[in-house]
């Protein structure tokens, strides 16, 4: 395989012809190589699953790598900037198959017996919940309804507690991840200046449920 | 099962850390490969990528890329 400087990969990739070809079949290669070192949190190569999924990644990695290549600053590395997109196209699907079959509302829908914020809110102390550590609780959850949208507490409740992937969270709400990153950081903002008026810091109210 | 366990001192813990600038992902995702290069080039990124790093200790999926991206790098193949 020939050593491409970052023009070179551009130049050759820029137009269809024999040398678009050779590259992409280059990249392919490249691309696979990485691939297994991407994924080795989560799968290895002798999973049964690992094969397709690298296959799939490889080609809507060439494809996206062909459609944004005029966004190519020559800022880093050409492959680096290729094993970037082919890491973003490989987790994301990888998240949308294992989340596959979870709904939002049975993330966010309340546990019995507990308000919508119980879950938030829930086991944070022992089985003897001393006075000062429920009223804190139930000030905190005061402060979490009057603060937050419906939208917000939601999205709080699928991505903190369930862990549940940016994007399958914000596919579900009908946005996407920028956006949802925005809702977030807006209710982390108002949450922040509301303890921030009464005086309160998170540490504050961290330590109220260490003590005792 | 039990997944509360901490979650308060979890959103606290996102709270302080919480600024009134942030990058969103797509921010973050224009310049993970900068990121990732400067890292291993032994440049001072966290202070040149200050806002990057902010935004991974508060995103997961940001975060799991960008480490993703490393071990890929790392490996020299």
């Amino acid at each position: 395989m020939t050593e491409r400087s970052n023009e070179q990969w551009v130049d050759d990739l820029a137009a269809p012809g024999e040398a678009q070809e050779i590259a992409l079949g280059d990249l392919r290669a490249i691309v696979l190589r990485g691939l297994p070192y991407a994924l080795s949190k989560w799968l290895t190569p002798s999973d049964p699953e690992f094969e397709s999924l690298s296959e799939e990644v490889a080609q809507d990695t060439l494809l996206r790598v062909l459609e944004s290549l005029h966004t190519f600053e020559g800022r880093s590395k050409f492959t680096t900037w290729v094993h970037k997109i082919a890491v973003r196209i490989a987790l994301t699907e990888l998240r949308r198959k294992r989340w596959r079959d979870v709904s939002l509302d049975e993330l966010t829908e309340n546990a019995p017996g507990q308000g919508p914020l119980g879950v938030l809110t829930a086991h944070v102390a022992g089985p003897e919940v001393v006075a000062e550590q429920s009223d804190m609780i139930a000030h905190l959850q005061r402060v979490i309804t009057e603060e937050l949208t419906e939208k917000q507490r939601e999205a709080l409740i699928a991505t903190r507690i369930h862990g549940m992937p940016m994007e399958e969270v914000a596919r579900r709400m009908g946005t996407n991840r920028n956006a949802l990153y925005k809702l977030l950081h807006d209710a982390r903002l108002r949450l922040k200046t509301r303890l921030e008026e009464e005086g309160l810091s998170p540490e504050d109210v961290m330590a109220a449920f260490e003590a005792g | 099962m039990d997944r509360s366990d901490g979650a308060m001192q979890k959103l606290m813990q996102m709270i302080a850390r919480t600024q009134q600038q942030e990058l969103d992902c797509g921010e973050v995702f224009a310049v993970l490969d900068l990121y990732a290069e400067a890292l291993l080039a032994g440049e001072n990124e966290k202070e040149q990528f200050a806002l990057v790093v902010q935004h991974l200790d508060l995103c997961r999926d940001c975060l799991e890329e960008y480490e993703a991206l490393l071990r890929v790098l790392e490996t020299k193949h």
